[in-house]
């Protein structure tokens, strides 16, 4: 026989979670441009119910990019696959929580084309490594001014805009005690925009079996003229086009909101655990987590991410097939390479320090250093080593 | 050109399998995947038995995806919960979880394939190993013919498929001939049902005109009901995605429209709306209007509905249960002491309701001011939030619409009132000395929320509104 005590817990725990609690989070959003479409959150649900969740918060301390997105790909693996559609009415279903913050790099989406993307020799010159997510999506700019945030959920909660538009409102407030005109809301590609209509946040999302995850980037102090640099291709004494398929970023304007990380960390924070979690509920737990404190058990799945990330062959040598065509200062084509599983398949050029290299050429693998070797014009070796 | 490929069902395993793949789904999530995938399972003369994949729906809005990386090769078996391909769909990256035993015979559609609908082939998979090989030319066309006789058109985006078809033409012709031929010998025996036999009579249909689609080719009531349009079905199929075109168009939902949607269908399943018209006679108001207009000097152009949101204020006022919000979870009724009326606007992108505040004590020059200016600036999207949520009482103005002599508005939640306002109509009423006067008259509906607001309380306001309208200079007081 179950004691009193217990008895009185779990009917209140069962209150808790059928409480209706009134319009949990109550989000004014607007973003006031001709182009964009105003999101007004007033309630979520008909019946004015907060859903709570078991509410997981981890903060990456790490600034290493190969080791956070390990480390969220490690998190999506241990989520549990919901499968059921009748979840227990007692154990409440998961979220997850994880913020983390990169040094300088380029994120690209699942299925881009590294070479279109980004501008390969800035890239280089600056030292910024290149990184191939698992999620889809677009081309991203991190550095130590853009904080990141990654939300896990069972796949039949997934929606793209919900946590969007929870970090509008929380931080709608954060911004209006700065006295500045700032209002962030949800635009219609699930981005977060300002007032001015701009980009503060991206997102993108992985689906799986029974589980999801929605992650996004937000502009709080970031470099913006080393983001256009970098993302932005440049002539070099020439044109370059990349033809082929994968998925294309769609450019924004971008803007930064102007916080610190600290201030953006506790209120995303303090906004998950007021929407997720019961009032009542003390037991929320955030663990920080990087390099050093990573457990035993979680050490070599993470550590395999982490060489996963950094291999050539995920990062380029997984691009579908493409062209890559190099021309002159004068629009004439110079040469294209048509490139399979990261290696040359093919090449097609009129000069003849191409035409006499093919046969050597055909079958390496696309790297800047390599296809360089093989070419004897100072001016190509030094071109395509920039540019590879 | 179609190829009427008999459904010769291999074995009734076969059928079974069909069955099984959707049965055995048990997730929400997967549910979707399975059912609308539209496995066919069929066998036609020159291929052995397989079955076709579609581009699943991996999520209930999916429309179109990008194909990824396959992640099975020709040849590769398959099994239940195994990861096919990867798909990508608006910045979602999904793994496409295939849920049968089988051996993937084709990819039709190679990885960075663009914009694929669902529904379309992307690749097929056979039971059995040995017939892997026997798909080495099979050809996206071939796949969409088998199908339901659409013959892949040349606006199919797909640039893989489109370089399969002209190098496959010629043995899709020969595919077709040998396919014809089980037509003849079949047509001597049909095997249809009793039900459709009897409905195929009654439509003056000839059975051997219609295809089976049961159990060895037997012809069900399902056949019989879709042959009804014979002759126009089979002109549209060269070119399948005008026609469609041409019956509906799909516009899609925006995220304005779906907040639209679940405010106000929330608002009429929460509150329990009643209604009580008046006919309002404002001969004096327009009157009024005209006198003061005329000595405006452009310093303002006062509009009726301006004097309508000042007569709502003051009515308010002197009925303020209307004029209150039910608040539930902190159980009050705020009752509001001040008039914010929300006035409805229409613009490009859907309904909003930008607020007059104070109405109650601004002066008509400032709340026509006002009105102007808000939706001047609703219908450029350019609102901040505080100025179109919130508000106490909300007013919906159709009087521009002449054909609108009176309609019901649907409570902006959380206010208890909302007053629709008809157009101006011209009636013939009795004078005081028994002749016939023309009088100015607008029928105007308040929705009330009976949590708030009772019937006779509802009944009130009308009675404060229509004495104010009618007596314009009540507004003095």
């Amino acid at each position: 026989m179950k004691s009193l005590g217990a008895r009185h817990a779990l009917a209140s725990h069962r209150a808790s979670v059928l409480r209706v609690f009134l319009q949990g989070y109550t989000v004014d959003t607007t973003a006031p441009s001709t182009f964009s479409v105003r999101r007004q959150l007033i309630s979520s649900t008909p019946s004015n119910q907060k859903k709570l969740y078991d509410l997981e918060i981890y903060v990456s301390k790490s600034l290493s990019p190969y080791f956070n997105l390990s480390f969220e790909d490690y998190l999506f693996k241990q989520f549990p696959a919901y499968r059921s559609e009748h979840t227990s009415c007692t154990e409440l279903p998961k979220k997850v929580l994880l913020l983390y913050t990169n040094h300088r790099s380029v994120i690209i989406g699942r299925n881009q084309n590294p070479w279109r993307e980004a501008n390969v020799q800035s890239l280089r010159a600056n030292n910024v490594p290149i990184i191939r997510r698992k999620s889809g999506g677009g081309t991203v700019f991190h550095d130590e001014g853009n904080a990141n945030y990654s939300v896990m959920m069972p796949s039949k909660e997934f929606d793209r805009d919900e946590h969007a538009l929870l970090l509008c409102s929380a931080l709608n407030p954060v911004l209006s005690q700065k006295r500045e005109q700032t209002l962030l809301s949800v635009n219609e590609r699930h981005d977060i925009v300002d007032q001015d209509a701009r980009k503060v946040s991206g997102s993108a999302y992985k689906l799986q079996r029974g589980k999801a995850y929605h992650h996004g980037t937000m502009l709080l102090n970031s470099k913006l003229g080393m983001l256009s640099k970098l993302l932005h291709h440049s002539p070099d004494g020439g044109h370059e086009e990349v033809e082929g398929p994968g998925v294309q970023s769609v450019r924004s304007p971008v803007s930064n909101i102007g916080i610190s990380n600290e201030q953006f960390t506790d209120a995303i924070i303090h906004a998950f655990k007021e929407a997720y979690t019961s009032a009542r509920d003390n037991t929320l737990k955030i663990r920080y987590v990087d390099e050093d404190s990573i457990t035993k058990e979680e050490a070599p799945d993470i550590n395999k991410g982490i060489e996963e990330l950094q291999s050539w062959e995920w990062t380029f040598g997984s691009t579908p097939k493409f062209l890559h065509r190099f021309s002159m200062e004068d629009s004439t084509p110079a040469v294209s390479f048509t490139v399979v599983g990261g290696t040359i398949a093919d090449l097609e050029s009129d000069l003849p320090e191409f035409a006499e290299k093919k046969d050597s050429l055909v079958g390496i693998p696309y790297r800047g250093a390599e296809v360089a070797s093989q070419i004897d014009s100072k001016f190509w070796k030094q071109r395509l080593l920039r540019a590879i | 050109m179609s190829a009427t490929i008999v459904a010769r069902l291999a074995s009734a395993s076969a059928v079974r399998r069909a069955a099984n793949v959707c049965v055995r789904s048990t997730s929400h999530f997967h549910q979707r995947l399975v059912l609308p995938n539209l496995i066919r399972l069929y066998a036609s003369k020159s291929y052995p038995p397989h079955t076709i994949i579609d581009m699943p729906a991996l999520s209930p809005t999916m429309t179109q995806g990008n194909v990824g990386k396959w992640a099975k090769a020709v040849g590769d078996s398959l099994s239940p919960g195994e990861i096919l391909v990867e798909i990508e769909t608006d910045k979602a990256q999904m793994d496409f979880e295939f849920q049968d035993d089988g051996y993937l015979a084709k990819i039709l559609l190679e990885e960075g394939a663009k914009e694929v609908p669902v529904g379309k082939p992307i690749g097929v998979y056979v039971p059995n190993e040995e017939d892997v090989g026997a798909f080495a030319d099979y050809t996206l066309d071939e796949a969409i013919s088998a199908a339901g006789g659409k013959p892949a058109s040349a606006p199919e985006p797909a640039a893989a498929p489109a370089a399969t078809v002209p190098a496959s033409a010629p043995a899709a012709v020969p595919s077709a001939e040998p396919a014809d031929e089980p037509e003849a010998p079949a047509a001597d025996r049909i095997l249809a049902s009793p039900i459709a036999k009897k409905i195929a009579l009654e439509q003056g249909i000839p059975l051997k005109d219609i295809k089976g689609s049961g159990p060895g080719g037997r012809i069900i009531k399902a056949d019989v009901d879709a042959y009804k349009p014979p002759a126009t079905k089979a002109a549209p199929t060269p070119a399948p995605s005008t026609t469609g075109a041409a019956t509906f168009e799909d516009i899609p939902i925006s995220s304005m429209r779906k907040t639209i949607a679940s405010r106000l269908t929330s608002s009429v399943q929460t509150s329990p709306h009643y209604y009580v018209s008046s006919t309002v006679t404002v001969t004096k108001l327009l009157k009024l209007r005209e006198a003061l207009n005329s000595t405006a000097d452009g310093r303002y152009r006062l509009s009726v509905n301006d004097f309508l949101v000042k007569a709502m204020a003051l009515a308010s006022l002197q009925v303020p249960i209307a004029n209150s919000s039910w608040l539930e979870a902190e159980g009050v009724i705020r009752q509001y002491s001040v008039v914010d009326v929300s006035v409805a606007v229409s613009t490009p992108t859907g309904l909003i309701t930008p607020i007059v505040k104070n109405a109650h004590a601004k002066g008509l020059a400032g709340i026509s001011k006002e009105v102007k200016d808000l939706g001047k600036r609703a219908r450029d999207g350019k609102l901040k939030p505080d100025e179109f949520i919130g508000g106490t009482i909300t007013i919906s103005n159709l009087g521009m619409n002449s054909a609108v002599t009176s309609f019901t508005s649907i409570i902006n939640a959380p206010h208890s009132t909302i007053l629709a306002v008809g157009t101006t109509e011209r009636k013939a009423v009795e004078d005081v000395d028994g002749g016939i006067k023309f009088e100015d008259v607008i029928t105007v509906t308040g929705s009330f929320d009976h949590r708030v607001v009772d019937g006779a309380v509802g009944g009130e306001w009308i009675k404060a509104f229509k004495r104010i309208v009618e007596n314009p200079l009540e507004l003095l007081l």
